[in-house]
């Protein structure tokens, strides 16, 4: 991909900005859409498979065990060198899936006990790294800092290629073995049953969750990353009771919200500033004292990403037509006003 | 800078310049603890203490309840209620935050089980969800709060420690203590009232909801209890300690006490021994290498978790893999044993080589000759490796017990457990390695001391005492075996099984003389009895219970 330096008018108004986004004309808004687009795809797949399997938080610690691990991959060049980063993340990651497995095996302990271990002793170790590395002037400069909550557009082509490649190898891995999956999620015992390697499928999942977490750090951040996963899957399931379709409804989600979430984080300080003075105008009366601030930088990715989902997760949590809590509400009130044709209501 | 980080970690490694190792940590020590360091030093430690302490009561107590993540989920959180606080108030006053975060902590907790309740999103992808959303929004308003709460949101993910001495003071008698550990030690103080007066409630919900329920305890005001208690703690250790650090100092110490202990106060205990040596080991090791305190403490604790997890006697995975490994061994040199036996009695003058032996059980070189040389130490085989290897009689003796081991146990799950002929050699095959004796005699009893197993194989059979190789029991005599009546069990011996009746009157109705000779006519294996042809003429048909008493010293 070229990109071809394009120059704007500085466009305070929020109408021009969104339309700025969404027209896609930006080569580094390009880059970033389609990095976002690549994770909500490889996300998407996982986090419905994770979702089921009732690991959710599995990605939670994981995205937190890559901080050791990049921090030893910046070292090597003083640079944000992708091919380090990826692979220093990735041994860390996996590393932090089999020091799960070892303490859920070991010991008595329940396996969010070993997860919360391995989550805040691997950040903790991260954290000590980067504090030498920050004080170094070599690192000071390095935006490690960025990998906490993420940037999106700190996402570069040659990122993208990265994230392409591993988006590809998981998302054959999880259609190829489709069926597989299906068992697997649905009903481990019959898995076995059919002679299915279980053991084997579950740390191939956590290698492809580890691989997914990895290349997402850049635009989401470690400490978010967990909802790129399980928010969108949890949504899915809430609107369908296919696993192809929930597949399908999980990756839309995760693209949606992976663009929304951009959109709100590509917006300068100045429409920022707007639209916090308009909050304002509706928290003061409810006490809230509000004067806005000049912002010092626009708004990180990953949380934004991360409210975005949780407003669509919110949506088909009351609205989904089957499962819904409207839905549930509608399906009371009609059995109890007519109870002889309660069985027909769906 | 890293040049110099990267000496002191080699010279750590290496350990052979231990004195510039001391010495460096001496400097460090005396820079730590200097007169201008020193008021610095005693309010960080003395935070530190205060919050892993505080962490680790109540993470015995949620780990228990299988809630760890909760802590997790809420040390989040606290940050919205914290920006909302600030938003609401214009500032941080410390009663307002504290209420904010207990309010947030309790909706947090609620949305959980909503969610969780109302859809069929499981509690873990729910947590999850709202844990994740709810620290967005707080990052996403504290981006526009941020310089007036004085902070952001990345010291809201590790805290600063360090600069605890530099907040407000207060002046508690005659001592100016900064605010910050004020509010943690009172915060530890209430805490530790909370759990003395609430410790059986809470041990009791934690362990068994069902029996607190049927004492009249309601579990959700004890969980609510909890919950209140977590996230005070929360906030007080969030600003110092960091949101997912909490999470280390709530789960690690009462991990590590888990692991050590099976009793509560023994956890309680374990857990703040461990906390506290987090506290200050990671004091110490973050001035030394020149990093963050919290994130330092808390690697620490994992690390103390790791050893507990390698060394905790019982528990302990290295304990684990020694047992595992002995047992091979010993499997390993049984099975052996067994091997030889049977060559030995298929052809009496050859020896196997190792080679056949080796394609025989199925192993490697290495694995045969570090058990030949266990079994030559133990004085259970002769020769060497040159002219093939012959058991001694110990030898000998050692084989005959895990054949008879195999063998009874094969008998027993034909005749007991009704399984085909065919399926009982593998798990002879195990468990010849674990029965003991005692269990082996009464499965021999159980039998009716069988003389050959489902296979056609002799049970071999082992003399009553050791030190007395040539007497058995008349049960375990064949037919045309001859000895002489050498004495009477005392019962105290047999093997109970229920009632026990008094064989009194029979026995001195067989009109037995010690000392007489005898010779096995017959016996009748439905019916459990042994025809004997006694010296002086006289036939008996003694019933088995009778049998297992008389002892007898076979002739040659």
């Amino acid at each position: 991909m070229i990109i071809q330096p394009v120059t704007y008018p500085a466009a305070a108004s929020f109408g021009a900005e969104m339309l700025r986004f969404w027209s896609f004309q930006d080569g580094s808004v390009r880059t970033a859409a389609a990095g976002m687009i690549l994770l909500g795809i490889s996300c998407g797949l996982l986090g419905s498979l994770i979702v089921l399997r009732r690991m959710s938080l599995l990605g939670d610690s994981l995205g937190h065990a890559v901080l050791p691990g990049l921090c030893l991959g910046f070292i090597v060049t003083w640079t944000k060198h992708p091919v380090w980063l990826f692979s220093g993340a990735l041994v860390s990651a996996l590393l932090a899936g089999g020091l799960i497995g070892l303490i859920q095996r070991g010991t008595r302990l329940k396996p969010d006990v070993g997860m919360g271990l391995v989550l805040s002793g691997f950040f903790g170790a991260g954290l000590m790294m980067l504090s030498r590395i920050q004080s170094d002037p070599r690192g000071g400069q390095g935006g490690l800092n960025q990998f906490f909550f993420g940037q999106a557009a700190a996402v570069r082509d040659i990122d993208l290629l990265l994230i392409g490649m591993v988006t590809a190898v998981i998302a054959l891995g999880v259609l190829a073995l489709f069926k597989e999956w299906a068992v697997f999620c649905f009903d481990e015992g019959f898995a076995q049953a059919l002679g299915l390697p279980v053991r084997g499928l579950h740390y191939l999942l956590v290698l492809q969750t580890a691989m997914s977490i990895v290349i997402a750090i850049q635009a989401v951040g470690v400490v978010l990353l967990s909802a790129l996963l399980i928010t969108p899957a949890a949504t899915a399931l809430l609107l369908t009771d296919r696993l192809p379709r929930m597949l399908g409804i999980a990756v839309a989600v995760a693209v949606l919200g992976g663009l929304g979430g951009l959109n709100l984080s590509s917006l300068s300080t100045e429409v920022l500033a707007q639209g916090w003075d308009w909050l304002g105008t509706w928290g003061t009366p409810l006490g809230f004292h509000w004067d806005p601030l000049p912002l010092a930088s626009s708004l990180p990715t990953g949380p934004t990403v991360v409210l975005v989902l949780a407003v669509m997760f919110l949506m088909a949590w009351i609205f989904s037509p089957r499962y819904g809590v409207l839905a549930g509400l509608l399906r009371r009130a009609r059995r109890a006003l007519w109870p002889d044709q309660a069985s027909g209501g769906v | 800078m890293a040049g110099e980080w990267s000496t002191r970690v080699l010279t750590l490694l290496s350990g052979q310049h231990g004195c510039v190792l001391v010495a460096s940590l001496g400097l460090a020590w005396g820079d730590l603890w200097s007169e201008s360091a020193r008021y610095d030093t005693l309010c960080t430690l003395a935070l530190s203490l205060f919050v892993s302490l505080s962490c680790s009561w109540l993470g015995c107590f949620l780990i228990l309840q299988g809630q760890a993540l909760l802590g997790d989920a809420l040390s989040h959180t606290v940050l919205l209620g914290l920006v909302l606080a600030a938003l609401w108030t214009g500032g941080l006053g410390s009663g307002t935050l504290l209420l904010a975060a207990v309010i947030t902590a309790l909706v947090t907790s609620l949305m959980i089980q909503v969610v969780s309740r109302t859809s069929r999103v499981k509690e873990d992808a729910a947590t999850g969800i709202v844990f994740t959303s709810l620290f967005a929004l707080g990052v996403v308003l504290l981006s526009s709060v941020a310089p007036r709460l004085h902070l952001d949101a990345q010291h809201a993910l590790y805290g600063n420690l360090e600069f605890v001495a530099v907040g407000e003071k207060l002046s508690v008698m005659g001592f100016s203590i900064p605010i910050a550990v004020c509010q943690m030690g009172f915060v530890c103080l209430v805490l530790f009232g909370f759990l003395l007066t609430c410790y059986r409630p809470l041990l009791v919900a934690g362990f068994d909801p069902q029996l607190a329920r049927s004492m009249g305890l309601s579990v959700h005001l004890v969980q609510g209890g909890l919950l209140a208690a977590l996230s005070t703690t929360v906030v007080g250790a969030f600003s110092s300690v960091g949101a997912v650090l909490v999470v280390g100092l709530l789960i690690a110490p009462p991990a590590t006490g888990f692991l050590l202990s099976r009793r509560l106060p023994g956890m309680l205990f374990w857990s703040s021994l461990s906390g506290v040596l987090a506290a200050v080991v990671g004091l110490h090791l973050a001035y030394w290498l020149d990093v963050t305190t919290a994130a330092t403490m808390v690697v620490v604790a994992c690390a103390l978790f790791g050893l507990a997890f390698l060394w905790a006697p019982e528990s302990g995975v290295l304990w684990k893999v020694l047992r595992r490994g002995r047992l091979q061994l010993r499997m390993g040199q049984e099975n052996l044993v067994r091997l030889l036996l049977r060559m030995q009695c298929r052809s009496k003058d050859s020896t196997p080589s190792p080679h056949e032996l080796c394609v025989e059980l199925g192993c490697s070189r290495l694995s045969l000759s570090l058990w030949l040389a266990q079994l030559r130490w133990r004085g259970w085989i002769a020769g060497g490796a040159a002219r093939g290897v012959m058991l001694t009689p110990c030898g000998v003796e050692e084989a005959q017990r895990l054949d008879r081991a195999h063998r009874l146990w094969e008998a027993y799950l034909v005749q007991h457990v009704g399984l085909p002929i065919d399926h009982v050699h593998p798990s002879a095959e195990e468990l010849e390695h674990l029965l003991d004796e005692p269990l082996l005699a009464r499965l021999d009893d159980a039998l009716g001391h069988p003389e050959t197993d489902p296979h056609g194989a002799e049970i071999p059979r082992i003399p009553r005492n050791p030190d007395q190789p040539g007497r058995f029991p008349l049960s375990q005599l064949r037919v045309g075996d001859r000895g002489c009546l050498v004495g009477l069990e005392t019962a105290s011996d047999q093997p109970q099984d229920g009632a026990n009746p008094n064989w009194g009157p029979q026995l001195a109705g067989l009109q037995l003389e010690l000392g007489g000779g005898l010779r096995v006519a017959d016996r009748n294996s439905e019916q459990e009895t042994w025809t004997v042809q006694f010296a002086n003429g006289r036939q008996n048909v003694i019933p088995h219970r009778l049998a297992d008493l008389l002892i007898v010293e076979l002739d040659g």
